[in-house]
Formats: structure tokens, C-alpha cells, sequence
């Protein structure tokens, strides 16, 4: 019998250390009771109570996770949240590790083992995951002090590889648009794409492509006022060629632009504020914002239905990191404090991602960084799933080379959430191997009949199914807005087939990988099924006849009924991941080379008629922007005698005054409800009125707030789980009838080295 | 017509029990010169193992069973009086049930499809009995068709003995006893029915030592005596003087002729000095034991255990339980010493300590052969009376396991345990098959504490079957090899307490692992009877571990320094010990007990999981019954046991285990109660913590007051126990611990925040 009295007794002493604890200073104290806390939690999570007591404390906490969810509170009520879900996960694993691995037999072992060291993986990455983003942290930007003089000297570095000279230019047009003291700011473009080494190359093609990059840009360096830097030799990828510009820029501050990453104008009033207000910020990170979809929402078509991929970690873990100091460089959107780059003798280029390697050696000798939430760029993603996988992999590998060369656990100074946070950015890419477990694992059983996880169904209802709704909803609580159920999965699932590999030669050999740099504005002429989809024809044939056998399993085998029912239902949701997989490898064509940013703004359509002298204004509604042009919503038709190649596009200000005024020829034009539709070709003459348009385009970052924000719907747990199998059958099975229709003369070939 | 044919049947058959008794009264009258004859009769279910009948089936079918004749007796004849019926479809002239005494033929029986009821008697010359076991062979030949094309197992081929109505008669002359201890063994079990036994003391006064002394004593007899009930009586003695004019009497100075039973004398030997001829009393120069006739009944012995200190005598007391082996070959002995082993911990035999494999030739398993006459063996042992585990946790056998060829694949070898089915081997290879490391696994909550008993029972059929065709059984071989294994699992020890079902199956608490060291029995009166029903329920509870339990505390005293206090007697209004305060039925001037009144039930209603599990699966769920919580209303009275006895355990307030309390009232004997108790199927139906019953066999039982858990240092598992039983406590531990963690966290977090970003 439990000694009630002597329980409430510890209940209360536990309390009245806590009080102790929170009205003084004692860190043992904090150490003791949370090794208390833990230790409590640790025992009654481990205890093997009998089945109906685990679902109804399962039914119970679920349905308190629902509610809680519901409010979607923050403070004491989202730490309850994860609290209660973190005691549904551990209970499980425990229940796992104490009693589902007893040995059957030697190839069901060697099966269960992998199965569960998958799930440990899982389970890990959930804990690293909660802790990280248990309290986001949104700060605010520090406004800079109006005596100028008082701001910090900033170098613009815009390192260029292979990136066509159009797009840079558009991010040198960009960066000079900046609002900063003029005499204060220095943009430089570091290009390695014509380095001596390839200008003096014996091979024709590699020089004389050199020269006429370098050629086109030290023309457009000269008529931009930019800086034009290349070096000798293509040595340590990005952060060599950073490295070797350190030596001809002196300014106290760096900001770091990818080729394709245009700046909004007020990047840098936004970020330099920090570290004017504390010396020891080495960095103030901004979120990537793409105005293109990635191939994956791109063939599936979620582009501005859902939020993008990224959004989950520039709106949610950046923040929750930045609460433990610990958001990292994102090697673009950036900027640097260079006292402390020097003191580390410049950006760190061990591993292939430079970026999170120069953070995280930074932080370890004390500095401090910053997140601001506010997206102050506009880039470009890839647009085909082969660049999407050299981005993923050389991601994965730099990741991978940072956990075996600095890990964050074994690294001196770093504080624990720092250790944590790092942690957790790098063995997520390792869950390549959990997911490819994850897939096959159906099989092992239905195929096999090896018993790789060993339980009945009622401890499947009492722990599984809890365990996995924990999952759902504390990822659903914590995600939501940035991250649509499912579409994790998908991603993985995606990468898992390619990047394994690549993870897998890190880990034999970590020098090994190279820096490839991602390819930037292709365009697809036509549809054409992805290269890259080969395995997963492999994959889905499997999973099918798993479905297959599984179904003919039941009837074989009826004393198995619901452990073969369980793990069909797992083979049915792996098909339904990899038929989504296959619709993203379906890529459709995208003649554009400028994407359509989505935007909505009233303006005046100015026609002057050069016969008469007068001018007209209608006005019109800007439905999109780009570099190409524009189209807009106007309630009349073109008047009459209008010259097509002379018409304006004003914007006023909230008074009504004229602020910019942008040259544009009509294109084209058709009808639609109410109005018409008129697309427009932005045309300028100089390089200062290519400068206008880009500040026009690409300038606003309030704009990209806007779009974020409707990208950033909640449809619901179920709604979304609706949506995306549908999306998943219907792209999928798309890609199945065009391959069976189509010859293979239209599938297109690359040569990718991933 | 049919009926006068009846009544002439039924008229030779009483001429023929008349005729036969009246020869054994003649020849009784012969022998009664020298020895009388007796006569003893049992139905032939007193020899089996349950209350059922004895079935013969099939062409030609075997049943046999065994009955003991005690060394103490001379058999002079017997009669075995058969009433069978046998199935109405079998042809009588080649259908017959013949009759085996020790192989030797007394006789065969016609079975007749019309006049299908059958009663027969025979009689047994006495050469054909032997002392010890003596086996009784039915051996039937059936067939419904005058050819040889018949189906050999036609379910209609069948005979049945009524072995409720069926009997056994002995006449039988005591033989005297033979002064060896080494007949110790045979002489404590006349095998007749009940053993009747006296304890005697020399002196007035009941010392702590010599209730220790009988409880032993107790012990050895009940051991010897097994499943034999016991009458036990204890008695003090005074010395009369030496009859030295009678050379038998001479021998001891106290009327024997008073002795009914055996007996034994216990005492040190100042105690007892008064009682025994010289030549004993100086042969007792240490721990002693001697064997000795009694006089004038010779047939009856007497057991002198004695020493010349206290100690001595607890030595010889435990000899005497330990003396289990035809040695020594003497009358009598001294006891040099007891080398008792060192080694711990010690265990009964057959017990099992969770987390260990055993092999069946360890728990007395050897191979078993099993064909279509003895189909059946039996693995037996013991788990802990505590044991508490999981409701995963699975216990696994190791089958070593062969079968013969050509048989149907119909066969099967069923495994029950405690007679409930858990599995079965299917015998599907045609060629026969060896099959090594067969694995089968039973939930460990299947077994019960204590005594287990997995039986194995072949069902084996022949590949050829059918009219006309020669059935060769002689190939139906199955055997279960002694070096299969059975792993038991690691596991806790707890046990929710008071349980008298508990202690009815293993002894626990009082009792655990042959040791009473937890417990002082401790008597509220000295009477005879109630000494004699201490020993007795001692003698019980040590029944079940198989071995004698030395480390006991028994006592008159009010000393309670143990876990566990067992209280035996009689109690009176005027006197009441203050243990008895906290007990759930109070006796006294003021008699209260808990009745039955209402009950609440709590509907079990379909689970979510259930529900789930019945529309996905379309599995037959059955329904759970509706939980009942009984509510007592307790009644305050003037009257109060009466004739009626009680046995109740209750927690204990001034220790940590629990109050066993075992009580009569005023003149009402209580070794009768218990007796009623231990001897008739009533033992089987305790349960609850509070048992009355009366000699009638009528019960009541019930369960009032609190509970604990009793068990190791396993907190764990205590735990996992507790909330297992209360799921709505542990929710709220939970519930409440989640509350406080997330309370501090988001304090520290906070805390933080504060500290690092303001």
C-alpha cells in the first residue's frame, strides 16, 4: 500500500524547493530539483500498469493535448503542452526498451533492432525538438541612433560561383538600393566564377567563359559603384573566396548576400541596431525568403497554398534557437561583425557548410547572435528536385562534417541550450537511415514474416497509437502555421533515397565531400519526369506488393489479424508518401525566368499620348511583380489610340502624391469578371532606372510579410491530412498515367553528381 | 414379466452378500481366537483423484487403479463390489469386461445390450493381495457387429463403472507393531481413512517449549500422512506406577489402556521421567527417540521423544520430522547431533525462484511416455506466494518432445495448467517426429501462488481407421523429454493482504518458503483443543512446503514482535486480547459483525480500445461483467458464535504484516471446526478475510477493512500493482507531478529569459 501521507510530504517538500529555488539564486538546487523532476517523471513513466490503466492516462492526456491545442496558448500553457506529450513519448520508449525487444530469432532481431534505433532516433530528435522550441523567441529590431555617425561601416559581400550574370546583377542593383549612409556602405562582388586561375586555364572554354564573366562584370561593377574582387585560385569553396576578400574590406560590419538574394532596402537599419546595443553580437541572421516555389511545391502545386518548407525553420527553430543563443549563420541575409570574424581568422571552411561551422565556433568563444524575424531579402529556390538535392545533400553533409569535426557536445564553452540547439540542426540530417527504416520495415513482416516489433494490439492502442497522436499534435501545436502535416514526411521521405548515400560517405570518410554550388534559373521547357526517380520506382513497387501481401497475409494468417492490419495501415501510409513523392518527381514546366511575386497594390496606370501631349490615369490594381514586368487588374479595356510602349505605372503615396513612376509596354491582355487583366513588360533604358525597378520589386520587405502571412494558414489538423493525400494520390497517379502514355524519348537526362 | 426377472436377479444377489458375510463372520469367529477382523469398505472414487467415473471405451479399453494395504494390517480378504452400465448397442456375445486383482484374474462380466445395468460382487482370496499398492484392472472387449469390420472407436463402444456406488471391502487383522523406528514411515498412515494420533505430556503445566515440541511433532505426522486427515488429540498424563506384575504394562507407568490412538510422549526427561520405566529414562542420556508397543494393544504404538534439557528435546523433535528414510533399524536412539546446512537460501522441494530455467527432471518430471493407456504426465512446482509481475510477462517452456509414425494429424499432445487448457503440440508429421526446443509461452498471470500443476495429455490417433480395417495402436507414442525446460521470468514479490485465499494455497503469510519465522502463533488458551488445533493448522500451512518448518514461534505470551500474528483458541467475554480491537468482527459482550447488505455495481462498459478493436477486427468481445462492490452493514449483538468457528485476518496496527485470527467460542471444540475445515472440500472455499463456518460444512465468508501490500523492497512493482488497481490514483500522481514539472519549467524558463535576453 503506498504511504499517501509520506507521498503528499514529498509532493509538498518538491513544491517548497521549488519556491526556495525561484526566490534565490542556488544553481545545485535548480540541478537537484530537476534531476528530481526528471527522475519522477523517468519512474512513473516506466511503470508497466496494466493495459487499461495506459489508455485511459493515454485517452485522458490526449484529449487534454486536443484542448490545449485548441486555445493555442502560449507561456505556462504551451510548457504544459509539451510537457504532457514529452511524458506520452518517453512512456512509450520505455515500454519499448523494457518490453518489445525480447529475442525471437536472429534476422528478427537484427530487424527489431534497426526498427527501434530508427524510432530512438525519432524519439531523440522529438526531445531535441521540444526543448528547442519550447519558448520562441521574437525579438524585435533595435532601431539605430539618429546621429549617423554613430553607425558602424558596412561591407556588402555578394560571393558569386557560376550564377548567370543577369541574376547577380539584379542583387547588385539591389544591395546599392540599401538605405545606409552611402560613405558607410561598401558592396563588393566576389567573384570566383573568374578566378586567375580559371582566366589563365588551358582549357579555352573554361578561359574565355571567365573572361567574358569577368568582362560583363566588371562593367556592370563599374556602372553600379560596386567593387569587383576575384582571387587566384578556387580554393575552400564559399568561405575562401569571403576569406581572400577579408583582406580588401575594412568595414566593421558584414553583410553577406547570396548571388540570388536580393536585400530589401532597409536590411541593414533593421539589423545593425544589435550590435550597436551589445559588443558581443557577432551576428544578426534574417530569414530567406524565396518569391519561387521549390520543385516540390512547384510539381505538386502547394506554391502559396501552404506555407513553404522553409518557413519552419526561419519562422519557428531560428526563433526557438534564438531564445538559446543559438541561432546560427545561414550563410546569406546576414550580417557579420568582422572584429570577431578576424578573430577566428576569418570564415570557417572545414566542412562544406561554412555558415553554421563559423556560428558555431563563435559562439563557443562567447559571442552572441541574434534572429530577426523579418524577412529582408528575396531569393531564389531551385527549380528542379536535382538542384533541390545538391542544396539538401551538401546541407546534409556540411551538417554531418560539423557533428563528427566540432560536436557541439564535446565543444568547450558552449551553454547547454547552445550544445542542445546545435545537436539538434545536425542529427536531423541524419534521418535519412530512419526513414528508409521506416519504409521497409512494413515489408520485413508482411513479406518475411519477421517480428520486428513485438507487441499485441492492446499494447499498440495503449502506447503506439498515443505515442504517434502525441506526435501529431505537438507537432500540429508547435508547427501549423509553418508547416503542414504530412509535408515533413514527404520532404524525407524525398530526400532519405539520395541523400543515405551521401550521409553515409561523410560518416567514412568526412574530408570527403565537395562544395556544389546549387543551380539558379532554369527554366523547363516541358514536362519531363525527374532523373532522379528511378529509385523510387523500385521503392513503390515494393511497397505495393507489401500492401499486397499484407492484404492476402490476413486471410492467411487470421490469429495475426491485427498485428498484420497495423502494419498494412503502415504500408498504406508509406505508399501514400511515396505516390506524393512521385508526383513531386513529375516536374512540369516553367518557361519563367523571373518568378511572380503575388502582390496587391493600387496604383495609377499613366498613358501619355505623344500626338496630343496628355496624359490619363486609371486606376489599377498590381496583381504580381517581377523583373520581367507585371500584370494588373484595371476595370476598363485599353482606350483607344493608346501606344502600347508608352504607358506608366505610378504609385503614390497614402497622400496621393506621386513617389515612383516605372516605364512598361503592355503585353497582353484578356477579360475577366468586372475588369480586364493587363500584363505589362517593365522597360528601362539605364542602369539607374533597372536599379528603380528593382528597389519597386524587390525593395519592399513589408511585402514579404504580407505573403508570409497568407502562405501562413491552419487548416486544421484533419483538413490538412485531407488535403495532402489528395494532393498525393491525384500528382501521383498523374505521374503514373504520363509515364504510361508518354515515350521515353521525353524523359530528360542529367548528369548530377550528388 | 421383466420386473419378477429383476427382482429374482436382485434376490440372488442379497442371497450372495449374506452368504458371503456370514462366512466372514464365521471365519471371523475362527480367527477371532487369536486376532479379530476387521473390516474397512471405501467407493472406488476414494482411490482416484476426483469424483468421476471410470469410462471404458473404445473395441477393447483399459482402466486401472490403486489401492494401498498398510503395513500395520494382514489383509484375510475383500470384496469388490462392481455396479456398471454398459452401452445398449453392444453385442453380448463378444463384448465383456474382465476383471484383474495384481494381474491375477477374479473374474469377467457379460455385457448385455437389454439388461444393461450390472451389479457383481467378488471376492478377493487375501493371496492375492500384497501390502502396499494393489492394482484393479478393467479391461473391456466391445463390439456392435458380430464381424471384424467395425469402426474400434465407435463412439457407442462404451462401459461405465459407477465408482460412487462401486466398492471396496478389506477384511483385515491388525498386525502388531514392529519396535523400529525405521517403520516410522508405515506405521504413521494405517491407510484405513483417518490417523488418529495423541500427544501426551508429563507435565501439568503447557510451557512455550512444549507447544514448539507438538507443533513438530504435528508436522512430521502430517508430512508422513500427506493427504491423510489427521485426528489429533493432546492430552496430559499422570503417572499411575509401575504395573510390574504385567510384563507389558510394566513397561510404562501410566494406564495405556485409555491410549485409543497411537502416541507419543514428549518431554524433557524430568517431565516425563514419572511416565517411563527405568530402562527408557536411563537410556535418554540425549536427544532421544524410541518406538515401543502399547499394552495390552499391541497394534498401537508409542512414541517416547524426550532429551535431558529442552534443547535436547527440540533436537529430538526435529528428528523425528527429519527421520524420513528406513534408518535407524533400532528401537530407539540417541542424537548425537543435527548438522542442519549452512548454504542459504534453502527452498521446499519443487519451488521456483523467478528469473531461473529448470529442467523438468528437476521438478520430478522424468520422460514421460505417453500412449493410449496412460496418456498423461504431470510437471508440478511451486511459485512464491507473493509473486507479482507484469501482465506481459510471459513464462516459457522448452519442449524436448517426440511422437511415433502413422498417426492421424488430428493428434495432439494438450497442455493445461491447474487444469485449465493453454495449449497444444499438434502431431502433424505422417513419419513421426523429434522435435527439440518445442517453444510455447504461458502469461505468468495464468499461474496461481504455490502449488502449479502443468499437465500433458496425448490424444492419439491412428492414420488408419474405419470398418474392416486393422487399427494398430501400438504405435500411438508420444514422450516429453525430463531435459525440456520451463523459464521463469524475473519478477517481484508482492502480495495485497489479508487474503485467506492466499493462505488456504500457499500458507502466505504465516508461512513463506518453509520458514515461519515472520509470524508468532500465539495460543489464547492452553487447552487440549485448542493446543491441538494450533498444532494442526501449523501442520496444514507446513503441508503445503513440502518440508518441516523448524524456525516457528509459538507462544502464550503477549509478545508480539513479529509481522505476522496468528491467534488461536477460544475466546470468552471475558477475555478479549486488545489485539483483537482492530478486528473486523468483534466478539465479547458485545458480538460485531459485518452482514451483507447491498452491493454497488459499476457497469464495465465497452472500452475505447475494445470498441475499436470489435469494428476493426470484428472480434467477439465478451462481456465484461459488471463489477460489484459489496457494502456491509455491521450489526452490534449480544450474541455471538456459538457453535459456529472463525477464522479472520485483518491488518495489523502495531506491526507491518497482518492478523490471522482463528477462534471458537466457549465449549465448542475447535479442532472439530478445523477438522471440518481441512478434511472436507470446505478448505478450498475460503476466501475473503472473514470465514465462518460450522461442523455442518455451512460457510459464510466476507470481506471488510483495509488492506496492504505486503512484498520486497521492489517499490516498482508495489507500484505498478497499486495503480493497476487504481488507474484513477495514478492519472492523478501523474497529472498532478506534470502539472508541477511544467510549473517549474516555465519559472525557470522565464527565469531565463529574463537573465539572458532583457
Amino acid at each position: 500500500m503506498i504511504n499517501w501521507s509520506q507521498l503528499f510530504f514529498i509532493v509538498f517538500l518538491y513544491h517548497f524547493k521549488v519556491v526556495i529555488f525561484l526566490h534565490g539564486k542556488n544553481r545545485l538546487m535548480t540541478l537537484i530539483l530537476m534531476l528530481l523532476m526528471g527522475g519522477g517523471l523517468f519512474f512513473i513513466a516506466s511503470l508497466r500498469v496494466d493495459w487499461y490503466a495506459q489508455a485511459l492516462i493515454s485517452l485522458f492526456f490526449l484529449l487534454i493535448l486536443i484542448l490545449l491545442r485548441r486555445f493555442k496558448t502560449g507561456g505556462f500553457w504551451r510548457v504544459l503542452f509539451v510537457t504532457i506529450s514529452s511524458f506520452i513519448v518517453l512512456r512509450y520508449f520505455l515500454w519499448r526498451i523494457n518490453y518489445t525487444l525480447s529475442y525471437q530469432d536472429f534476422f528478427s532481431s537484427i530487424g527489431a533492432t534497426t526498427l527501434f534505433l530508427a524510432e530512438l532516433y525519432g524519439g531523440l530528435m522529438f526531445f531535441l525538438s521540444v526543448f528547442v522550441n519550447i519558448r520562441p523567441y521574437q525579438r524585435t529590431f533595435i532601431p539605430l541612433p539618429e546621429d549617423t555617425a554613430k553607425w558602424p561601416s558596412v561591407d556588402v559581400i555578394i560571393p558569386t560561383y557560376n550564377e548567370p550574370v543577369d541574376l547577380v546583377k539584379i542583387t547588385l542593383a539591389a544591395a546599392t538600393n540599401i538605405e545606409y549612409p552611402k560613405h558607410k556602405l561598401n558592396i563588393y562582388l566576389l567573384d570566383d566564377g573568374a578566378t586567375e586561375q580559371k582566366l589563365k586555364s588551358f582549357n579555352d572554354d573554361t578561359r574565355c567563359a571567365a573572361k567574358e564573366r569577368q568582362r560583363q562584370f566588371l562593367n556592370l561593377c563599374s556602372l553600379l559603384n560596386v567593387t569587383y574582387l576575384n582571387r587566384k585560385e578556387n580554393v575552400r569553396a564559399k568561405a575562401g573566396n569571403m576569406n581572400s576578400a577579408l583582406a580588401h574590406i575594412h568595414g566593421d560590419l558584414i553583410l553577406v548576400l547570396d548571388a540570388d538574394h536580393a536585400p530589401s532596402v532597409d536590411i541593414l537599419t533593421k539589423t545593425v541596431g544589435s550590435f550597436l546595443a551589445d559588443e558581443k553580437v557577432f551576428l544578426v541572421q534574417t530569414p530567406h525568403f524565396f518569391i519561387n516555389p521549390d520543385p516540390i511545391e512547384k510539381n505538386l502545386d502547394l506554391f502559396n497554398r501552404m506555407p513553404s518548407e522553409n518557413f519552419m525553420f526561419y519562422q519557428a527553430i531560428q526563433l526557438g534557437l534564438d531564445f538559446w543563443q543559438s541561432s546560427f549563420f545561414c550563410g546569406s541575409a546576414a550580417v557579420l561583425r568582422r572584429k570577431a570574424i578576424d578573430e577566428i581568422g576569418g570564415f570557417r571552411g572545414v566542412t562544406i557548410t561554412e555558415d553554421s561551422e563559423t556560428a558555431l565556433i563563435l559562439h563557443s568563444k562567447g559571442w552572441k547572435s541574434h534572429y530577426v524575424m523579418y524577412p529582408l531579402i528575396s531569393g531564389l529556390q531551385p527549380e528542379t528536385f536535382t538542384s533541390f538535392m545538391i542544396q539538401r545533400t551538401r546541407w546534409a553533409q556540411g551538417m554531418v562534417q560539423n557533428f563528427i569535426f566540432h560536436n557541439p557536445l564535446l565543444l568547450p564553452n558552449l551553454k547547454i541550450g547552445q550544445r542542445i540547439g546545435y545537436l539538434s540542426n545536425m542529427l536531423f540530417w541524419f534521418f535519412p537511415f530512419a526513414r528508409f527504416v521506416f519504409l521497409i520495415s512494413p515489408g520485413l513482416y508482411l513479406f518475411f514474416g519477421l517480428k520486428i516489433y513485438n507487441a499485441n494490439f492492446f499494447d499498440f492502442l495503449s502506447y503506439t497509437v498515443p505515442y504517434l497522436a502525441a506526435l501529431l499534435l505537438t507537432n500540429h501545436y508547435l508547427f501549423s502555421k509553418v508547416r503542414w502535416v504530412f509535408i515533413s514526411e514527404i520532404y524525407e521521405t524525398m530526400q532519405s533515397l539520395f541523400s543515405i548515400r551521401a550521409v553515409w560517405s561523410v560518416l567514412k570518410n568526412p574530408s570527403h565531400p565537395e562544395f556544389l554550388v546549387t543551380p539558379k534559373m532554369e527554366t523547363l521547357d516541358e514536362d519531363f519526369i525527374s532523373p532522379l526517380a528511378q529509385p523510387f520506382y523500385w521503392t513503390i513497387w515494393i511497397t505495393f506488393f507489401t500492401v499486397f501481401f499484407g492484404i492476402g497475409r490476413l486471410f492467411i494468417y487470421p490469429e495475426e489479424q491485427s498485428l498484420i492490419t497495423i502494419t498494412l495501415f503502415w504500408a498504406i501510409f508509406n505508399l501514400l508518401l511515396l505516390l506524393s513523392a512521385l508526383g513531386a518527381l513529375f516536374e512540369q514546366k516553367q518557361r519563367r525566368l523571373n518568378p511572380r511575386i503575388p502582390v496587391n497594390i493600387e496604383a495609377n496606370w499613366l498613358i501619355r499620348y505623344t500626338d496630343t501631349l496628355t496624359e490619363k490615369r486609371i486606376p489599377i490594381l498590381i496583381n504580381d511583380l517581377s523583373m520581367g514586368g507585371s500584370s494588373f487588374f484595371c476595370e476598363s479595356e485599353l482606350p483607344e489610340n493608346t501606344e502600347t510602349i508608352n504607358t506608366f505605372i505610378e504609385i503614390s503615396d497614402d497622400l496621393g502624391k506621386t513617389i515612383e513612376i516605372y516605364k512598361a509596354a503592355i503585353t497582353n491582355s484578356y477579360n475577366r469578371k468586372n475588369g480586364f487583366i493587363f500584363g505589362i513588360k517593365f522597360i528601362y533604358s539605364d542602369i539607374d532606372e533597372f536599379v528603380r525597378i528593382v528597389r519597386f520589386v524587390h525593395g519592399d520587405s513589408f511585402r514579404w510579410i504580407k505573403i508570409q502571412e497568407l502562405a501562413g494558414n491552419d487548416p486544421g489538423l484533419i483538413k490538412s491530412m485531407i488535403f495532402m493525400t489528395k494532393i498525393g494520390v491525384y500528382y501521383g497517379i498523374s505521374h503514373i498515367k504520363w509515364v504510361l502514355s508518354s515515350t521515353n524519348g521525353k524523359i530528360k537526362r542529367y548528369e548530377v553528381k550528388i | 414379466m421383466e420386473r419378477l426377472k429383476d427382482m429374482k436377479s436382485k434376490f440372488e444377489k442379497s442371497s450372495l452378500i449374506i452368504f458371503i458375510m456370514a462366512l466372514c463372520f464365521v471365519s471371523n469367529v475362527v480367527v477371532g481366537q487369536t486376532e479379530k477382523t476387521l473390516i474397512k469398505s471405501w467407493p472406488l472414487s476414494h482411490f482416484m483423484t476426483s469424483n468421476e467415473q471410470i469410462v471404458i471405451r473404445n473395441a477393447s479399453g483399459t482402466y486401472e487403479l490403486n489401492f494401498p494395504v498398510s503395513d500395520r494390517i494382514k489383509p484375510v480378504s475383500a470384496i469388490l463390489d462392481l455396479t456398471l452400465t454398459n452401452s445398449n448397442v453392444l453385442k453380448n456375445n463378444r463384448s465383456q469386461v474382465v476383471i484383474y486383482v495384481n494381474d491375477y484374474l477374479i473374474g469377467q462380466i457379460k455385457l448385455d445390450p437389454i439388461n444393461n445395468t450390472t451389479k457383481v460382487i467378488y471376492q478377493i482370496a487375501p493371496e492375492y493381495l500384497k501390502q502396499g499398492y494393489n492394482k484393479i484392472t478393467f479391461k473391456a472387449a466391445q463390439h456392435y457387429t458380430d464381424s471384424e469390420c467395425e469402426d474400434w472407436s465407435a463412439p457407442e463402444l462404451w462401459t461405465q463403472f459407477d465408482a460412487v456406488k462401486s466398492s471396496l471391502t478389506l477384511n483385515y487383522q491388525n498386525l502388531p507393531v514392529t519396535e523400529k523406528l525405521s517403520k516410522l514411515n508405515n506405521l504413521i498412515n494405517d491407510r484405513l481413512g483417518h490417523y488418529f494420533l495423541t500427544i501426551i505430556r508429563g507435565d501439568k503445566a503447557v510451557s512455550d517449549d512444549y507447544l514448539y515440541w507438538g507443533s513438530i511433532i504435528t508436522q512430521g505426522v502430517k508430512l508422513r500422512l500427506k493427504y491423510v486427515p489427521l485426528k489429533l488429540e493432546e492430552s496430559y498424563i499422570e503417572a499411575t506406577g509401575g504395573l510390574e506384575e504385567n510384563e507389558g504394562a510394566g513397561r510404562f507407568k501410566f494406564n495405556m489402556e485409555h491410549l485409543t490412538n497411537d502416541a507419543v510422549i514428549v518431554g524433557s526427561k524430568d517431565q516425563i521421567r514419572q511416565l517411563l520405566p527405568d530402562n527408557i529414562a536411563q537410556a535418554i542420556e540425549g536427544p532421544y527417540l524410541g518406538l515401543f508397543q502399547q499394552y495390552p494393544n499391541k497394534h498401537q504404538f508409542i512414541l517416547v521423544i524426550s532429551g535431558q534439557t529442552d534443547d535436547e528435546v527440540k533436537s529430538a523433535v526435529q528428528s523425528f520430522a527429519l527421520l524420513n528414510a528406513s534408518f535407524p533399524d533400532a528401537q530407539q536412539t540417541v542424537i548425537n547431533a543435527l548438522n542442519f546446512p549452512i548454504a542459504e537460501p534453502l527452498l521446499p522441494d519443487k519451488s521456483i525462484i523467478p528469473g531461473n530455467t529448470y529442467t523438468f527432471s528437476s521438478l520430478d518430471f522424468y520422460n514421460s511416455f505417453m500412449d493410449i493407456q496412460n496418456s498423461e504426465a504431470r510437471l508440478e512446482f511451486r511459485l512464491p506466494a507473493d509473486l507479482y509481475s507484469t501482465e506481459e510477462t510471459l513464462i516459457k517452456l522448452n519442449l524436448n518432445l517426440a511422437y511415433g509414425a502413422a498417426m492421424r494429424k488430428d493428434s495432439v499432445i494438450n497442455i493445461s495448467l491447474n487444469n485449465g487448457f493453454v495449449h497444444a503440440v499438434q502431431l502433424k508429421e505422417e513419419s513421426g517426429a523429434h522435435y527439440q526446443n518445442y517453444q510455447i509461452s504461458v502469461p505468468l498471470r495464468n499461474f496461481k501462488p504455490g502449488l502449479n500443476t502443468l499437465t500433458f495429455k496425448s490424444v492419439l490417433t491412428p492414420s488408419e481407421y474405419g470398418e474392416c480395417a486393422f487399427v494398430q495402436r501400438e504405435n500411438l507414442l508420444a514422450n516429453v523429454y525430463e531435459d525440456s525446460t520451463i523459464s521463469f521470468p524475473e519478477t517481484s514479490r508482492v502480495a495485497n493482504l489479508p487474503d485467506l485465499k492466499l493462505l488456504e494455497r500457499t500458507g502466505f503469510p504465516l508461512l513463506n518458503n518453509a520458514s515461519g519465522d515472520n509470524t508468532v502463533f500465539k495460543m489464547l488458551d492452553t487447552s487440549s483443543d485448542s493446543i491441538a488445533s494450533a498444532w494442526y493448522l501449523i501442520a496444514q500451512l507446513v503441508s503445503y512446503q513440502g518440508t518441516p518448518v523448524f524456525d516457528l514461534n509459538i507462544t502464550q505470551s503477549d509478545i508480539y514482535d513479529k509481522d505476522n500474528i496468528a491467534l488461536i483458541g477460544k475466546i470468552s467475554s471475558k477475555n478479549i486480547p486488545h489485539i483483537l480491537d482492530e478486528a473486523p468482527v468483534k466478539l465479547g459482550k458485545t458480538n460485531l459483525f459485518p452482514y451483507r447488505f447491498k452491493e454497488r455495481q459499476v457497469a464495465q462498459r465497452e472500452t475505447l480500445i475494445e470498441r475499436l478493436e470489435r469494428v476493426l477486427f470484428d472480434n467477439n468481445i465478451v462481456n465484461k461483467a459488471v463489477a460489484t462492490e459489496r457494502e456491509n452493514v455491521a450489526i452490534s449483538q449480544t450474541a455471538g458464535l456459538g457453535n459456529s468457528y472463525l477464522m479472520m485476518s485483518y491488518v495489523s496496527q502495531n506491526s507491518d504484516g497482518v492478523v490471522l485470527a482463528l477462534l471458537s467460542e466457549g465449549s465448542n471444540e475447535l479442532y472439530s471446526g478445523l477438522t471440518e475445515l481441512f478434511s472436507t472440500g470446505l478448505w478450498s472455499k475460503v476466501q475473503g478475510n472473514i470465514f465462518v463456518w460450522d461442523k455442518d460444512g455451512q460457510f459464510y465468508w466476507e470481506r471488510q477493512g483495509e488492506s496492504i501490500m505486503s512484498g520486497d523492497d521492489n517499490l516498482k512493482m508495489t507500484w505498478i500493482m497499486h495503480f493497476s488497481k487504481y488507474p484513477w490514483q495514478w492519472l492523478g500522481l501523474i497529472f498532478t507531478l506534470l502539472l508541477l514539472s511544467a510549473w517549474l519549467m516555465h519559472k525557470l524558463l522565464s527565469r531565463y529569459k529574463k537573465d539572458t535576453h532583457s
